[in-house]
């Protein structure tokens, strides 16, 4: 091959390196209008103008990188909400604005799709929650989809009102018999309940579920329990004890362990928690680590008591800021309190 | 620094003074009120100190005083302004300028705005030794008040270059600030050669140095702009001839300098400043005919006019192929902006609806959506900009987001979206509108989304979205001044990225309205590049190739293609801009002009040495001439700003007294204490006599005392025996007996200028009263010993307007209501007015017509200063300082002069008006240049008056009467109005008894 077409053809192989290069790339330059210089245009006569070559200089500025937050569309529509600008100025929300799980948790669809929920804003708000937050027990039953299950049941709620079940929930035996299958299939029996409330436990031998269970040592104990003859005659109960949840649950050491707790019991009784655990979200959020690691912040509260969150819970382009990383970022610096002023100063 | 920008402050900023932010060094305060404006404080402060020491050694210059620079983003768009009197302060506006036309020129702005105020202050703040005694006689420099009159020759004496007209301040700015930044300014305009080489092609007239002021910088559709090109012009033509040192002397306030600035021009060029400009006019003359010849060298560009209307500034025009029209915004003299049709078959130009707050040479961003028969565009273009849209087929105007801040408007017709460029906190960001909002589906473009958000110091402008919506065109300048053509992919831009390609860089010639052709093969627009605005495309489907298509004379300016041999451009003449079409047809050759900077620098490479580098970290070291960090609280800045000695009225006495004016530099709060003497012998023996009660004077009525102030917005006044200086000259007294104290607290409910909507809430307490404050003719003896506090509410709306060259407004709506109560020895005294005026705009230029109305009913019978209304007279002083035009006040009453037997007092009133405002008659050249007059109007009026009252009587007035004002200006600043006025008022309940008054009065300021 002759040196030249080497040549050529070398040139040809850079070029096409090159091009390739670039669209792998995705064909993206840094513009900037020093780096195309004008190579004049046909015929025209370029006009002769002084222009120091000196002027290189850099401007040398601060912080830019914050301004692409406040040009950002949802930050200003938010700062043009009135609920925001309060609930930048409010001292829980600047708490939590530091609280990296908070940030996290504000991320995820599940809390942003939720936090517009009036049950789960009460529940929230509420002290027993809050504690019952820092309790690791909780904290792992809340991962237990049975429990979740039993917590969306009507019966468990109304029965949780009950002093009878509070008071027998904390009681070993229960729970042993409660997670023997034994159990739940004479509890779908209704001539056992009948029985029990009428006492005539000689029918109630007859049934071999009865049987069963009679030779149990745990349930020899309950049966003498006067809370347990109480509960029987309750038709929550009744029907608590034939779900087959409750029976999983019962097998849960965690949930034998919090059964005995009376912030939980309170808990459970709650109507908020027992509409809330119907939805899909929170169930979701219950399993998130940041949730209840937040949860037990008494700022987060705070937070769900003050009604520019609720307000503002609903509005998207929040939850679409709190996605936004430079805004999540800002929140966790020094800055966030001089955007504060901002948000109380620019739009009054 | 206006009270509008303190106004502006009090809006945005929250009441609590804790939101201002200061960097305090030993020359600088720089105060801040945004965390947005963060990032460039550093910078602007290394800027400022840069900028200092080098007009320290040019000017030899020392400040008197600290400088307060407020860091703002009022506006869309960069602005500035500078003053040192009483206090040195610079406003400087962040946002990006406006590149329309290249009337100002790209580069870093913070960093030539700094350079650019800095010269007002120094050419304010210099002084000699004589300027230094008198600041040292009146404890500061006296800023003129016209409550004090005598005020303002104070303040001639302690700051005298205050007394300069405006060219001469931008002049000398903008001619340094070309060189300070290495040759970026209008020293090297391309949009001033063409001015001057339109005018000189035109023959038209180039303005003398008091035509400039007296009649250019107001009649003509470049406005204020004038004063900049014409400075900067006359700067650069002393600085070619006699070098540019000369003009540094010139402006030098030094000890053996003359105090005027007129003066001292004669003494460094040796010869009159009218002798000076003239040269300068020959001089143009010969500059600009070569240059029209280098033009000539190849063939000038024909055109054909579409209409031969000129229609000032223009918007981008859209062609709407359907009805043969281009739509665009117009503003020109005799009409307000509005959006306009012209149609191209006749060329008719037709309004279509008003622009509120038009820019000055853009009028406002259009867009247009042909398929839907809309129009989008901008209003509040000098502010914060409003996004509206205009129905073609209903005429309905509607207005879409407030405050969006975004201009530069391009319509996506693939999927309906409008595109634009936002302006705020000193940045560019390419913003999209969607059609639809999810949120409300009857909200058309209510939402905006931030696109992509450029780096500090480029700035993005003239952009357009390609047909198939893939491509974006931009200009886009960065802080050296070069500015590139750039093609965007709308895809990236979608995903916030930015994905460009470049087609040319035009160095420091912007590329201007570079738009899709309808196939979108070609980009059309117009550049300087030959120094001349020609125009130019871009093949798209050929390498991006440019050719030229014009080779003007003037400029070309906004093309569209109309077909395969037709272009649509506005071409520039000395009137405005143009309608022509040109040949759609590439040139050879093009040819280019000289520019006189250019020569200059070349002849006097001093100017070199003028380069100041954009200060860096290194080279000012900020943190270690920082004394103090902190907040600016406007309490602790208070200071004496001046004091002197008045003259003052009594009744029909003289008197003397000293003020004092206190304040912090920005304004915020504002005090100035009175104290007076009035010798019981000192009769006046100008004023009328017609009034008893004011030819006598108790010996406790001798002093007075009088405090004003304003903290935010409460402003308070005390009075002890109230004088005033005008009593001295004429029938109206405001002097009153007695001790009175207020408290105003205004508020404005809207500000939506020019709509503006303010509530004022007012108490006060009067003490001694002889008669009512507010009517001399209702005379109320026996209340000298009460004591009675009012309460009042007022609200006041107005929306006027008024075109280019305009001296009042021309149309709109004015209405007030206001509501007092008075209390005394356990009584309510309430009485309420309100009044409603409406002006419309008549076909003949500047002529309108305006109805105006009042009503008013005290609810009680008892007479006391507080219960009736009085009705007389013009209202003018001979010498006055309230507003020229008193007939129109709802307690004038022309004709019947208070020295007339009879009086009008009432209980219940009703009042109409109708006024003929006649188009105002303009001088050029009456007078000299530090008193001359530039314009007079007539109005012509008639009234009607009913009014009903138990303890006088019911009247029913009428009268016809006229007045002409006629417009002084003193030492370039010092505006004054003469009017003259003549009425015949007549009683219709009387066998229409006439009565007559002459008035002559002497406005004295603003």
């Amino acid at each position: 091959m002759e040196k030249s077409k080497k040549v050529f053809l070398g040139v040809v192989a850079v070029a096409i390196i090159a091009a390739a290069g670039y669209y792998m790339a995705g064909g993206t330059f840094n513009f900037s209008a020093e780096d195309a210089e004008g190579s004049g245009i046909g015929g025209v006569k370029k006009a002769k103008k002084y222009k120091s070559e000196n002027a290189t200089a850099e401007v040398d500025l601060e912080g830019t990188e914050v301004q692409q937050l406040l040009q950002n569309d949802q930050f200003q529509r938010m700062m043009s909400d009135k609920n925001f600008r309060e609930l930048m100025k409010s001292p829980e929300f600047t708490e939590l604005a530091k609280n990296a799980q908070f940030l996290e948790l504000a991320k995820s669809p599940a809390f942003t799709d939720l936090a517009k929920n009036a049950q789960f804003l009460d529940l929230a708000k509420s002290s027993t929650f809050t504690d019952l937050a820092k309790n690791p027990a909780f904290v792992e039953l809340g991962k237990n989809a049975q429990f979740m299950d039993l917590a969306k049941s009507p019966s468990f709620a109304e029965l949780a009102k009950s002093p009878s079940f509070s008071e027998l929930m904390k009681s070993p035996q229960f729970m042993d018999v409660a997670k023997n299958p034994a159990f739940a299939e004479l509890a779908k029996n209704p001539a056992m309940m009948d029985l029990a409330r009428s006492s005539q436990f000689a029918e109630l031998a007859k049934n071999p579920a009865f049987a069963e269970l009679a030779k149990n040592s745990s349930f020899q104990e309950l049966a003498k329990n006067p809370a347990f003859v109480a509960l029987a005659k309750n038709a929550q109960f009744a029907d608590l004890a034939k779900n087959p949840a409750f029976a999983e649950l019962a097998k849960n050491p965690v949930f034998v362990e919090l059964g005995k707790n009376a912030q939980f019991m309170e808990l459970a009784k709650s109507p908020a928690f027992a509409e809330l655990a119907k939805n899909a979200q929170f169930a979701d959020l219950m399993k998130s680590p940041q949730f209840l690691e937040v949860a037990k912040s008494p700022q987060f509260a705070d937070l769900a008591r003050n009604a520019q969150f609720a307000d503002l819970a609903k509005n998207p382009a929040f939850s679409d800021l709190m996605k936004n990383q430079t805004f999540t970022e800002l929140m966790k610096s020094s800055q966030f309190s001089q955007l504060e002023k901002m948000a109380s100063a620019s739009f009054e | 620094m206006t009270r509008n920008l303190v106004y502006l402050l009090l809006t945005l900023v929250s009441p609590s003074w804790a939101q201002l932010n200061m960097i305090e060094t030993k020359d600088m305060r720089l105060v801040s009120y945004d965390f947005g404006h963060k990032y460039v404080l550093p910078h602007a402060g290394r800027c400022f100190h840069s900028a200092l020491d080098f007009h320290r050694k040019l000017f030899d210059y020392e400040p008197t005083e600290k400088i307060t620079v407020l860091i703002q983003d009022f506006g869309d768009f960069g602005n500035g302004g500078a003053t040192a009197v009483p206090r040195n302060a610079i406003s400087m506006g962040l946002s990006p300028f406006s590149y329309t036309f290249e009337t100002s020129p790209a580069g870093e702005r913070v960093f030539s705005l700094m350079n650019h105020e800095l010269v007002h202050v120094v050419a304010l703040d210099n002084s000699g030794h004589t300027d230094r005694f008198y600041q040292k006689l009146f404890f500061g420099k006296v800023s003129p008040t016209n409550t004090n009159p005598i005020s303002a020759y104070y303040s001639y004496l302690t700051s005298p270059r205050r007394y300069s007209p405006r060219w001469y301040h931008e002049g000398i700015a903008s001619y340094v600030e070309t060189w300070m930044s290495g040759g970026i300014g209008l020293a090297m305009g391309s949009y001033d050669e063409m001015v001057f080489r339109t005018r000189v092609l035109e023959n038209a007239r180039i303005y003398t140095a008091q035509g400039l002021e007296s009649e250019g910088t107001t009649t003509d559709f470049q406005g204020k702009t004038n004063s900049y090109l014409y400075g900067t012009r006359f700067m650069g033509y002393l600085s070619n001839e006699y070098g540019p040192d000369k003009i540094i002397e010139w402006v030098k306030r030094k000890d053996g300098s003359r105090r005027s600035y007129s003066a001292q021009f004669k003494n460094v060029f040796g010869k009159s400043l009218n002798n000076g400009w003239r040269d300068w006019l020959r001089f143009e003359r010969d500059w600009q005919n070569k240059n029209v010849e280098r033009l000539k060298e190849f063939p000038i560009t024909e055109t054909q006019s579409i209409t031969e209307k000129t229609i000032g500034s223009v918007s981008y025009p859209h062609y709407d192929q359907k009805r043969n029209k281009i739509y665009m915004a117009v503003n020109y003299p005799g009409k307000t902006p509005h959006l306009a049709a012209l149609h191209l078959q006749d060329g008719k130009l037709e309004k279509l609806a008003d622009i509120k707050g038009a820019a000055l040479f853009y009028v406002s961003s259009v867009t247009y959506d042909a398929e839907a028969d809309m129009l989008y565009f901008t209003t509040d273009n000098d502010a914060w900009r409003d996004l509206n849209s205009y129905n073609i087929k209903t005429g309905k105007v509607k207005r879409l987001q407030k405050d969006f801040r975004t201009g530069d408007l391009a319509f996506n017709k693939t999927d309906k979206s409008i595109w634009g460029i936002k302006h705020l906190n000193g940045f560019s960001t390419i913003v999209r509108i969607p059609k639809e909002n999810p949120e409300d589906p009857t909200a058309d473009y209510s939402l905006w989304e931030q696109k992509y958000t450029l780096p500090y110091g480029q700035d993005i402008f003239d952009i357009d979205v390609s047909p198939d919506g893939k491509l974006l065109s931009a200009a886009v300048s960065d802080y050296r001044g070069n500015q590139s053509l750039f093609l965007f992919n709308v895809d990236s831009l979608m995903i916030n990225k930015a994905s460009v390609d470049t087609i040319f860089n035009f160095e420091v010639s912007s590329p201007q309205g570079f738009r899709f052709t309808d196939d979108g093969q070609y980009l059309y627009g117009s550049s300087y590049y030959t120094g001349v605005s020609n125009i130019f495309k871009v093949d798209l489907k050929d390498s991006l190739r440019i050719s030229a298509m014009s080779n003007a004379v003037t400029g070309f300016f906004r093309p569209i293609k109309i077909n395969d041999t037709k272009l649509f451009a506005f071409n520039f003449t000395s009137e405005g801009f143009q309608p022509v079409y040109i040949p759609n047809q590439p040139l050879e050759d093009v040819s280019s002009i000289e520019f006189l900077g250019n020569e200059t620098i070349e002849k006097y490479p001093v100017l070199k040495s003028w380069e100041l580098p954009i200060a860096t970290p290194q080279q000012v070291n900020l943190d270690e001439l920082i004394q103090k960090q902190g907040q600016y609280s406007p309490g602790k800045h208070i200071k004496v700003n001046s004091a002197y000695p008045i003259i003052t009225g009594y009744k029909n006495f003289v008197g003397f007294g000293y003020t004092v004016a206190l304040g912090d530099p920005l304004n915020f709060r504002e005090f100035e204490v009175t104290f007076a003497y009035t010798p019981q012998n000192w009769i006046n023996g100008m004023a009328s006599e017609s009034d008893p009660t004011d030819l006598e004077m108790e010996s406790d009525e001798q002093f007075h005392v009088s405090v004003l102030g304003k903290i935010g917005r409460f402003s308070f006044s005390a009075h002890h025996n109230q004088a005033n200086f005008y009593d001295l000259f004429g029938p109206t007294k405001t002097s009153r007996r007695g001790t009175t104290a207020r408290v105003d607290y205004t508020r404005t409910l809207l500000w939506d200028l020019p709509r503006k909507l303010d509530l004022v809430l007012g108490t006060g307490a009067f003490y001694g009263l002889q008669k009512s404050p507010f009517f001399q003719q209702v005379e109320t003896a026996g209340y000298e010993d009460s004591l009675f506090v009012n309460f009042d509410a007022s609200l006041i709306y107005s929306n006027l307007k008024g075109s280019i060259g305009a001296v009042d407004a021309e149309k709109g709506v004015r209405a007030t209501s206001r509501s007092l109560s008075a209390f005394s020895n356990g009584q309510a005294y309430s009485t309420v007015i309100g009044s409603f005026d409406v002006g419309v705009q008549l076909p003949v230029k500047h002529l309108s017509l305006w109805f105006r109305t009042a009503f008013g009913n005290s609810f009680s019978e008892t007479l006391n200063p507080f219960t009736r209304f009085g009705f007389a007279a013009f209202g003018n002083n001979y010498i006055d300082y309230q507003g020229a035009r008193r007939y129109r006040n709802t307690f004038s009453f022309p004709g019947l002069s208070f020295d007339a037997d009879q009086f009008i007092i009432a209980k219940s009133f009703g009042k109409g008006m109708i006024e003929f405002v006649l188009p105002p008659i303009r001088f050029r050249e009456l007078g000299g240049l530090n008193l001359y007059s530039n314009w007079m109007q007539f109005m012509l009026f008639s009234s009607s008056l009913i009014t009903y009252d138990k303890t006088f009587s019911n009247n029913h007035f009428v009268n016809v009467g006229s007045q002409v004002d006629i417009k002084i200006v003193i030492f370039s600043l010092l505006e004054s109005t003469f009017s003259i006025g003549y009425a015949n008022a007549f009683d219709l309940n009387n066998n229409n008894k006439r009565f007559s008054e002459w008035m002559f009065s002497l406005k004295l300021l603003r």
